[in-house]
């Protein structure tokens, strides 16, 4: 019964309206993202991402619409369903979001211990080589406090994908990291998405990040309370007709050169954010 | 039907695996496969996961596991993996990253006695240095207060005072109430038996308000204040509140530590007159219901057995344990290190540390009061 294209769909938000008791965020929001694709939820500051992001793995309800993850309906389904699709996605949090008292290890083998069967030593090899894929072999035995911020986030990453989830939430993924670290953040959020097929939903504003590894984007406003712009970024850095999609994709014009741009405009400084 | 076949072929033991091998399979039957591999006569394995198109790491790991223990075992394994990114996983899942085994154990410090208890009093010297230099800072911030009132924070010392103060009035009424109650009735049975009937008026008053009443409130006030005290700054100190409020140019001790001070100077001393009041009336209710004492007389009897030096003693007393609490809890909070953890430890500390200064500054104060003839 399930139809043809609910199977390559892996969110589909239809008609969100998110509000934190009198105050509306959202009004009327709707996209949806196919499986295995990077895509990203953009907006200037107070603009509602973190909203949607709370609304799609389910730690708020939405006030009206409908949010399906997975094909699970998040608003309605009961919480046993809940706790099954939670296991099948992860998310990095914004600093990692790791447990202080337990070293790197323990923290990416805990899902696995607590909500497997798995024996003990196959814990341990999966840990390995879920570090592995983040380029942090060796530190299992490491404390959170013992590392870098970049490490942190990737030891996050690593436990958020320790149970294969089918879908991977971002949020801020490149806060708090150096160019570098951050363009390897990207490099390995491909990576992983082209080596599994997992979907990929990142939250940030982080533009560079976002030209760089995203299929596809949605641009939050938070004086229209929803969606203005919604596409492949490159089209809508090219094409965009409103000026706030255009101020923010240029960064009011501040925002270095890249296609589309013309050069001069970088060089003047514009006064009072025009 | 299992999602995977063993056929235990004269040449080899060969297993295939099914479309589907996923990790709850992996968990079911990982002991089944493991052992069959490992009972196995035969010179060559083989393991099938052509057909296996539904597969996660843990299908993964299985392979690598069972290749390494036939590697051991020094039988020839051949492995069979469906496309996709099996094989750059199995490739991950086997490699030995060369410098885990250095880095598992942590730097190995010298554990031998000597050593150890050098450390320890090293460490203790700290520990005794830190606090003096924090006791210190604290006098020297409430010498402040009285120099340059206005520069205190009164507002937040009004807030913590309803927290530590009005707040607490329930929890102390009740549990002095109980005190008052249990010691009228212990010393009426006693008395009673020698007629002395109107001396338990006496031993209550005595015993709480020089003693009992003030130490109970205190070790109460350990346990709210002090523990609560402890996890703020506690908490502060993990989301850098701390931190930025140094760099501010703030003084960390006349911000944070001095309000919790006055509060709980101001709010322990009214606890305690308060506390002896209610267990008085506790112990008069025991002996009006018990003995039949009429309740004027049970006052008379208590007014006139309390003189003053008896009442300002035990208040001299919720002073001195106020300042401990505070003081306590504040050090303990700020000595909180970056984690979660820290903060429970910091407060368990708190509350054990304070408790254990209320019974040593206790101690001190009945000596003291013997000395001094009071």
């Amino acid at each position: 019964m399930r139809a043809t294209s609910a199977a390559d769909i892996a969110i589909e938000v239809s008609g969100l309206t998110a509000s934190y008791g009198h105050k509306v965020v959202l009004t009327n929001v709707s996209f949806s993202v196919k499986r295995g694709e990077v895509f990203a939820i953009l907006g200037g500051s107070g603009s509602g991402k973190t909203t949607i992001l709370r609304h799609l793995i389910g730690q708020a309800r939405p006030a009206a619409g409908a949010v399906k993850v997975l094909d699970t309906d998040v608003a309605a389904a009961p919480e046993d369903q809940l706790r099954r699709l939670r296991s099948r996605f992860g998310v990095l949090y914004q600093t990692g979001a790791l447990f202080g008292g337990m070293t790197v290890g323990e923290n990416v083998g805990l899902p696995l211990r607590e909500l497997t069967n798995l024996p003990d030593a196959a814990v341990d090899v999966l840990v390995r080589l879920k570090l592995r894929l983040v380029g942090l072999e060796g530190a299992e035995n490491l404390y959170p406090a013992e590392l870098s911020g970049g490490m942190r986030k990737r030891a996050g990453l690593a436990r958020a994908m320790a149970l294969d989830p089918d879908l991977l939430f971002f949020d801020e993924p490149s806060s708090g990291l150096d160019p570098v670290l951050a363009a390897g953040l990207d490099r390995l959020i491909v990576k992983l998405r082209d080596a599994f097929g997992t979907t990929m939903v990142l939250v940030t504003h982080d533009l560079d990040s976002v030209m760089a590894v995203a299929d596809r984007v949605i641009l939050l406003s938070g004086q229209a309370r929803g969606v203005v712009a919604e596409g492949d970024p490159r089209q809508i850095e090219k094409s965009a007709a409103r000026a706030e999609v255009r101020d923010f994709f240029s960064r009011c014009g501040l925002r270095h050169a890249s296609a589309g741009i013309d050069s001069t405009v970088t060089n003047r400084i514009p006064e009072n954010g025009q | 039907m299992k999602p995977f076949q063993i056929q235990d072929d004269a040449d080899a033991l060969r297993i295939l695996f099914g479309p589907r091998f996923v990790r709850t399979d992996t968990a079911a039957f990982w002991d089944e496969i493991d052992d069959s591999v490992r009972g196995t006569s035969r010179e060559r394995v083989e393991l099938d996961f052509t057909a296996c198109t539904r597969y996660d790491s843990s299908t993964v790991v299985l392979a690598a596991a069972l290749r390494t223990q036939c590697e051991q075992r020094g039988i020839s394994c051949e492995l069979h993996t469906p496309s996709g990114n099996f094989d750059e996983l199995l490739s991950a899942a086997s490699a030995q990253p060369p410098d885990l085994r250095t880095r598992t154990t942590a730097p190995a410090s010298d554990r031998r006695y000597p050593t150890r208890i050098g450390d320890a009093a090293v460490r203790l010297a700290e520990s005794v240095y830190r606090a003096l230099v924090f006791t210190g800072e604290s006098a020297a911030a409430l010498a402040e207060v009285l120099r340059h009132p206005g520069r205190t924070r009164w507002g937040e010392t009004w807030r913590i005072l309803q927290g530590a103060g009005a707040d607490a009035l329930p929890i102390v009424a009740l549990i002095c109430f109980l005190m008052g109650v249990i010691m009228a009735f212990q010393a009426a049975v006693q008395l009673h038996t020698f007629g002395a009937d109107i001396y338990v008026a006496d031993l209550v008053a005595l015993s709480i308000v020089r003693e009992l009443g003030p130490l109970m409130t205190a070790i109460i006030c350990a346990g709210r204040s002090g523990a609560g005290f402890a996890a703020e700054l506690g908490a502060m100190k993990v989301g850098e509140e701390v931190d930025a409020m140094v760099t501010m140019g703030l003084d960390v001790q006349r911000f944070l530590v001095t309000p919790k001070i006055l509060a709980l100077l101001a709010a322990l001393p009214c606890l305690t007159v308060l506390g002896n009041l209610i267990a008085i009336l506790g112990g008069m209710l025991i002996s009006a219901t018990v003995l039949g004492l009429p309740c004027a007389v049970y006052w008379n009897e208590t007014v006139a057995a309390l003189g003053y030096s008896d009442f300002f003693g035990g208040l001299a007393k919720s002073f001195v344990f106020a300042a401990l609490i505070a003081g306590i809890g504040c050090y303990r909070g700020l000595e909180v290190g970056t984690d979660a953890q820290d903060v429970g430890r910091k407060t368990t500390s708190a509350v054990v540390t304070g408790i254990f200064f209320i019974i040593l500054a206790d101690a001190g104060f009945s000596v003291l009061y013997h000395v001094m003839g009071i």
